[in-house]
């Protein structure tokens, strides 16, 4: 390991501690990440705390083994390859436990928005008949109506706070308020895998704001101005274990994602084999000879309509030897 | 890391991303401040030159359809700087040394330590072994860390390669096994194996031997549909044996 002193000047920073105090009565405070506001333990009064310290971070705790998330994953890959998959050119390479963050926000959201709400409805047209008479015909018209709405709701909105490639997870919304998380041990991220966020708690909150403001809006209406609020508002970083179980097959890679509090499958990639169609490999050669005892020329004749049936659409016309081979691989499995 | 208590003067370990700390000699809440920049972490790795070429080979083989030969590998630890808002998850090489300048890949998952205590705890076996610090040849970071969420140094491997009568490097990240190759040879055209055709032309031969054979239409129908019944039934069982053959 080569390192020079530049190396060691650029990574040591200063770093200080600064205890919180109550600035009333001075007595110690017990503050968490995440936390806003506190009532201090000696005087009673309450207190806003008004430094940026991060958001809160929990973590759900593993409830599957490695043995467990394995045959999980063997299992649906039987069952996706139908049996044509494992055995000797199949082997699990990794299989990796990660804590995958996730951002989440709830509190409450006010505001209003105003535009319109397209209607639809018959509309009377004059028109003139034969000889001369006046007949009434209708027509399906929409009408624009302005439309006015106050908002008022609950809001709950999460997004994975890194990407992760495989990762089959779009949020912890629900699972948030179902699952029983623990504060999160920072030391636990020399020990185990985690997926440290990229997403900024900025660009977060812009985010959430974003989907939330455009949800409120019902459908069919055009939003020409709005306003709204967060109140009461909090955002976290929820760190939910997955495993990702990497298999090897005839030289490639390939990941399989098990929930780590459930054990479900979340997805997973399955290689594509080559298969035979038996089907089609014993009932085209049967038909053909069908039609053949008819009339001998028919497959000729079957295959030449099919050509120009399949071709028609195409703005270019392949060659009919192209056709042919591009056809019987469809047909028999690819090469 | 470790930081002292301004109340009592004790010395706690820190970890990375924590921002509150409770010393655990006064029992107080201390509030961590950081001085100017980021923090700066190391992914542990354990080195694996076998994983790097497995996931090389198996990325050039999809990518090409060609059969590849790696001829060794060599791992450095890359600084990349972790922006809280690009857009596509990625972070770039903090580092104008070839070929690790301008690349960008996703921040892997993994244990992540501060850069300090990997130079000076290694030694101790404490948090991880001495063979993790040894492992690497290190890059040194030269880029701008203004607004960034962190600088995280990611062990990098390159991986010789030849394909065909190409040789290349591709660059494989440690732990989440990401490739990244610039120079790939052309994929190969994908042909029909015309092996294939042998079982439906000779099926189709021997249906309408069978069907030719028969007196009346009607009888030779009757031999075809049940010739095909008879060969579906043993292709299909063979392909059930072959499947659950282990």
């Amino acid at each position: 390991m080569i390192l020079n002193a530049e190396h060691k000047k650029a990574e040591r920073e200063k770093i200080e501690t600064i205890g919180f105090k109550c600035p009333l009565c001075g007595g110690s405070l017990d503050v968490e990440e995440g936390l806003k506001s506190i009532k201090c333990r000696y005087c009673g009064s309450s207190l806003y705390i008004s430094a940026q310290e991060g958001p809160a971070n929990y973590y759900a705790r593993c409830r599957i083994n490695e043995g467990k998330a394995k045959h999980a994953a063997i299992s649906y890959l039987l069952r996706e390859s139908s049996h044509n998959v494992g055995g000797m050119n199949t082997s699990i390479i990794e299989c990796k436990l990660v804590h995958v963050p996730f951002w989440r926000m709830h509190g409450r959201l006010i505001g209003w928005i105003a535009g319109e709400t397209l209607e639809k409805e018959m509309q009377e047209i004059e028109a003139s008949g034969p000889r001369g008479s006046a007949v009434k015909r209708y027509k399906i018209g929409s009408k624009r109506k302005p439309f006015s709405k106050l908002v008022f709701k609950h809001i709950e909105w999460s997004a994975p706070a890194a990407y992760v490639p495989h990762l089959q997870m779009q949020g912890v919304s629900l699972k948030a308020t179902m699952l029983r998380w623990e504060v999160l041990d920072h030391s636990l991220k020399t020990r185990q895998n985690f997926a440290l966020p990229t997403m900024s708690e900025e660009k977060a909150e812009s985010d959430a704001y974003k989907y939330l403001t455009k949800v409120v809006a019902p459908t069919g209406t055009i939003v020409r101005s709005g306003r709204f609020k967060l109140f009461d508002n909090d955002i976290s970083v929820y760190y939910y274990p997955i495993y990702f179980i990497s298999y090897k097959h005839r030289n490639r890679i390939f990941t399989i994602t098990v929930d780590g509090v459930e054990g479900r499958v979340m997805g997973g990639a399955v290689p594509y084999k080559p298969r035979q169609n038996v089907k089609n490999i014993v009932l085209i050669p049967a038909a053909a000879a069908l039609m053949t005892i008819l009339f001998p020329p028919l497959p000729l004749i079957a295959l030449g309509i099919l050509y120009v049936v399949d071709t028609l659409t195409m703005s270019k016309r392949p060659a009919p030897i192209d056709w042919l081979t591009a056809r019987c691989a469809a047909w028999f499995g690819e090469g | 890391m470790q930081v002292k208590c301004n109340i009592c003067g004790g010395i706690n370990d820190i970890y990375p991303g924590e921002r509150i700390l409770r010393c655990e000699y006064c029992g107080n809440s201390l509030s961590i401040e950081r001085g100017k920049g980021p923090e700066h972490l190391v992914l542990l790795h354990e080195r694996d030159d076998k994983m790097a070429i497995e996931a090389a080979t198996s990325f050039i083989m999809e990518k090409t359809k060609r059969t590849v030969t790696c001829t060794g590998t060599s791992l450095h630890l890359v600084p990349f700087v972790v922006k809280g808002n690009s857009p596509s998850g990625t972070s770039e090489a903090a580092t104008s040394k070839k070929p690790f300048s301008g690349l960008r890949v996703v921040q892997p998952a993994g244990r992540f330590v501060f850069f300090e205590d990997f130079i000076t705890q290694a030694t101790e076996g404490k948090t991880f072994q001495k063979s993790d610090t040894e492992a690497y040849e290190t890059i040194r970071f030269e880029g701008n860390a203004s607004g960034a969420l962190r600088i995280v140094h990611i062990p990098i491997y390159i991986v010789s390669y030849r394909c065909g009568n190409r040789e290349g490097e591709a660059l494989v990240t440690a732990e989440s096994w990401q490739v990244t190759d610039s120079d790939l040879p052309p994929a190969m055209e994908k042909e029909f194996d015309t092996s294939k055709l042998i079982l439906p032309v000779s099926l189709f031969l021997i249906f309408t031997a069978a069907g030719f054979t028969a007196k009346s239409f009607f009888a030779g129908a009757l031999l075809v549909i049940g010739g095909s019944g008879l060969s579906y039934l043993i292709l299909a069982l063979r392909q059930r044996l072959n499947a659950s053959r282990p």
